[in-house]
């Protein structure tokens, strides 16, 4: 029962970082792509967070606090880009 | 099965619906201001629902705590980062909205629309 929820829930995510994968490829402008992909890691942080229920391993959580601090530092080093881009 | 496998699985059902949501939302919303909001609110309450969820089904204490840490450092550096995104936007929003595009105007005098750059 909970493993059929579980990936029920992981196939609903995978969709999910399809639909915003394809955003990021179509993006017009580069704040956008950011913004896309924002998204598309917070969507990759969900499906550790299942897959680590799922297969009840230690070491997804650390790869989960991992990806939440390499994403933030990410947003952070493109927005300071864009905006000196022009000096 | 328990009431706490009943309550997770239904969280874990919420969470990826809200991812589901997110990810739509950033080909549905007409302007980037607007998709900042979508990649910050749902995206961070669905990672709040399926943390939870997996921090009930683990059922340890350690591997809880880990998932908290990584909760609160999402709840706050989401906020912080569509911020700074939301400041790099360079007057580019297809159709700025007449009440803010006029703004207060920052501790620099710019226009945070704007920047002087």
């Amino acid at each position: 029962m909970m493993e059929n929820v579980e990936v029920i829930a992981l196939a609903v995510i995978g969709l999910a970082a399809l639909i915003s994968s394809a955003w990021v490829l179509r993006a017009r402008s580069l704040v956008d792509r950011a913004v896309g992909l924002d998204v598309t890691v917070a969507v990759l942080v969900n499906g550790l967070a299942v897959f680590a229920a799922l297969s009840d391993d230690d070491v997804f959580l650390e790869l989960i606090l991992l990806t939440v601090v390499l994403s933030f530092l990410g947003t952070v080093a493109v927005s300071r880009f864009i905006q000196r881009r022009g000096e | 099965m328990s009431i706490l496998d009943v309550v997770s699985a239904f969280l874990f059902l919420v969470g990826a619906a809200f991812t589901l949501i997110s990810a739509i939302g950033l080909h549905r919303m007409p302007d980037t201001f607007r998709r900042l909001h979508v990649a910050t609110k749902p995206a961070t309450f669905s990672i709040a629902c399926t943390f939870v969820a997996a921090a009930i089904q683990l059922g340890d204490r350690a591997e809880a705590s880990i998932l908290v840490v990584a909760l609160v450092l999402q709840f706050i550096t989401a906020p912080v980062a569509a911020h700074l995104l939301g400041y790099s936007v360079e007057g580019e929003s297809p159709t700025p909205r007449s009440d803010v595009s006029e703004g207060e105007p920052d501790q620099s005098g710019n226009d945070p629309t704007t920047p002087s750059s």
